[in-house]
């Protein structure tokens, strides 16, 4: 911390100075506790969460409107293991191991023992990313500033060839979604001319399609619709038990495993900070890695504590990676950082190389809001155990019109048109169609949004080399690293295809 | 999974994988007839974009969508295999209703707001399942209420 201050003293100074202002603390306390209670609903993801709640905070000053996202991203990601604990529905796809011992133990009447543990290893991992981030975010930042436009179109294109790789999905049909992103994107006035391409007499559309009417429909509208056809989720009451003593016990037995638990939170770091690979791959590979070492695999699935451990620290851990690439480079690490990124251009902040000279005092204050948010989040889930079990209960027939009408509502907002809200509709179909198809669809997702720098740095690195594509290509040491490590995901994943084949 | 026979070679057909890659090229296609004007340094970037994208779509369409001859050279399948489409169905017909109701609001919502977001509550939740007509309208209307408070009230969206 002493080497950081004296690397950035007055940003960080000022940054913990913003944090401590009333209205903040207060945006980062109402945030942790939204992220919880809409994460703990079935089926309501904290990218949900996020892309509904960012205009509602419109009106607010951009300081205390950000904190509060990020709190609520914190919140919500760490939420998803309730209703996987206590229904065996995970509330997010990051959650979905947990279901495998948690629910286990809820049927044995230890849920309350699982949700303390989850609450533990979700709060320590979260303050560990965070740490992380505060630790890499600036040096990374700093390093990207010497990126140029080829690099940059480079680094966008290698952000689309990890995301099959780190899904494990087919590496064409990841490359079909990404390169269909990247031409939504082009939609709309070209940088060079303002010449309108594919407007379709729409004059809305010269300004482009704006990527949070897309996320709203891949994220939002098309999970309602799978929940609408899943129908409701059948749940029984099972014997728990409101022992303050598995509370402490659930402690000790995080205590009792130091390495579980940082395993997984390195892995989630790690895994997290890959563009468009989130806690949905960082936990199984971290359960998947506790079984390989622990002592008693056999126990993996029937209510083994190392196997929430492990998909927990790696489920949190994720926040703080994932914002990795979003803030130093403006690529988002899943979709819930892809929510917050939109909420970020709302509000004036441009993530991206060189943000910390930029916006220092903002983003340090919105690390350090993640850092008290996951404190907050061993507050809560060890003091709110018991009462979790409601919320996980509410019934899907209320959620789906509520948050339909709000990603109507939402859409509309963006632009206050309804052309926009006719392209959530559509980009909800698309979603559907990409969910039963078994696309990543966080790859159309970060090709829609790494498209307009993508085309900039093509555009730029084109003609400063003069339409010669060797020089283009090999424009400098970094832009042959990233041909190099773009080549090397494309290898390695055909090769990974044709063996599951 | 179709089936189909031609002169003696057979090809199957997954209708499922067909979808996207199709809708793809349906937009290429009206991108490159609205864009077939524009100067070069327009689509500079958004032409070799366009076309990566379009051999794409074809590479997933060959590879996913369409198999040649599968299992070698079986031309003795029977034609009874030929019984058409058989991709997952919805396991409900609430998502078909649901994405119904949605269009007729977006219908309804231009006409008047809050009117049709109370029907739309109400509609929906029963189509789901809610038979208690209490609840619906309760519902209905505590939702629309809040809404029309936060977002046309408070943030002064012009819905």
């Amino acid at each position: 911390m002493t080497a950081v201050l004296l690397l950035f003293p007055g940003a960080l100074g000022t940054g913990l100075g913003l944090l401590l202002q009333p209205p903040v603390i207060a945006a980062i306390f109402i945030g942790v506790a939204i992220g919880i209670i809409f994460g703990a609903i079935p089926g309501f993801s904290a990218t949900m969460t996020l892309i509904l709640f960012t205009p509602v905070t419109i009106p607010f000053d951009p300081s205390v409107a950000l904190v509060f996202l990020v709190s609520a991203y914190g919140g919500a990601v760490y939420a998803g293991s309730i209703p996987a604990i206590l229904i065996n529905t995970p509330g997010a796809p990051g959650s979905v191991v947990t279901c495998w011992d948690g629910y286990e133990l809820t049927k044995s009447g230890r849920a309350t023992y699982a949700l303390a543990v989850s609450a533990v290893v979700s709060g320590l991992a979260g303050i560990i990313a965070a740490v992380a981030l505060l630790a890499t975010g600036p040096i990374l930042a700093d390093f990207a500033l010497g990126f140029g436009p080829v690099e940059l179109f480079l680094l966008a294109i290698f952000a689309l060839t990890i995301i099959p790789a780190a899904k494990g999905q087919s590496l064409l049909k990841g490359l079909l979604g990404g390169t269909f992103g990247l031409l939504v994107a082009t939609v709309g006035s070209d940088p060079q001319l303002a010449q309108p391409r594919a407007i379709f007499d729409q004059p809305l559309l010269r300004s482009g399609i704006d990527f949070v009417v897309v996320l709203i429909g891949l994220f939002v509208f098309a999970e309602m619709i799978f929940l609408a056809a899943r129908g409701e989720i059948l749940t029984t009451d099972t014997d728990r038990s409101d022992d303050r003593a598995q509370v402490f016990e659930g402690i000790r037995a995080v205590i009792a495993r130091p390495v579980e638990f940082l395993r997984g939170t390195f892995i989630g770091i790690f895994i997290g900070s890959l563009p468009g690979a989130g806690a949905d791959v960082a936990n199984f590979v971290a359960y998947n890695e506790a079984k390989r070492w622990a002592s008693n695999p056999a126990e993996f699935g029937k209510g083994a504590i190392e196997g929430i451990i492990a998909a927990d620290s790696s489920n949190n851990a994720t926040q703080g990676g994932a914002l990795i690439p979003t803030l130093t480079v403006g690529i988002p690490g899943s979709g819930s950082t892809a929510a917050l990124l939109s909420a970020f251009a709302i509000h004036g902040l441009n993530p991206g190389p060189g943000l910390f000279q930029r916006s220092g005092v903002l983003v340090y204050a919105l690390i350090f809001s993640l850092f008290l948010g996951n404190i907050l989040i061993l507050v809560y889930g060890l003091s709110g155990a018991q009462y979790f079990g409601k919320i996980s209960r509410i019934p899907i027939r209320y959620i789906i019109p509520t948050v339909i009408v709000l990603a109507i509502v939402g859409a509309f907002a963006v632009r206050n048109s309804y052309l926009d809200i006719f392209i959530m509709l559509l980009f909800g179909l698309v979603g559907i169609i990409l969910v039963i198809s078994d696309y990543p669809m966080v790859s159309v997702v970060i090709g829609v949004i790494v498209g307009g720098f993508a085309e900039e740095g093509f555009v730029q690195g084109w003609t400063i080399n003069q339409g010669d594509a060797v020089q283009f290509l090999a424009a400098s040491n970094i832009s042959i690293i990233l041909l190099i490590l773009i080549v090397l995901s494309l290898v390695i994943t055909a090769v990974r295809n044709r063996q599951s084949e | 999974m179709t089936t189909l026979s031609f002169r003696g070679h057979i090809f199957k057909i997954n209708a499922k994988e067909l979808i996207f890659p199709f809708l793809v090229l349906i937009f290429c296609g009206a991108y490159y007839v609205d864009t077939r004007g524009l100067p070069d340094r327009s689509v500079l970037y958004a032409e070799p974009i366009l076309y990566t994208t379009v051999l794409f779509a074809l590479a997933v369409i060959f590879d996913f969508g369409v198999q040649f001859n599968p299992n070698g050279t079986d031309q003795g399948e029977s034609v009874s295999s030929m019984t058409g489409v058989t991709t997952d169905k919805w396991r409900s017909k609430n998502a078909l209703y649901v994405i119904l109701l949605t269009s007729a609001y977006l219908v309804g919502m231009r006409i008047q707001f809050t009117l049709a977001t109370f029907l739309f509550l109400g509609g929906t939740l029963y189509t789901l399942g809610e038979q208690n007509r209490q609840v619906l309208i309760l519902y209905s209307t505590v939702l629309t209420a809040i809404i029309y408070a936060v977002f046309v009230f408070w943030l002064r969206i012009p819905l």
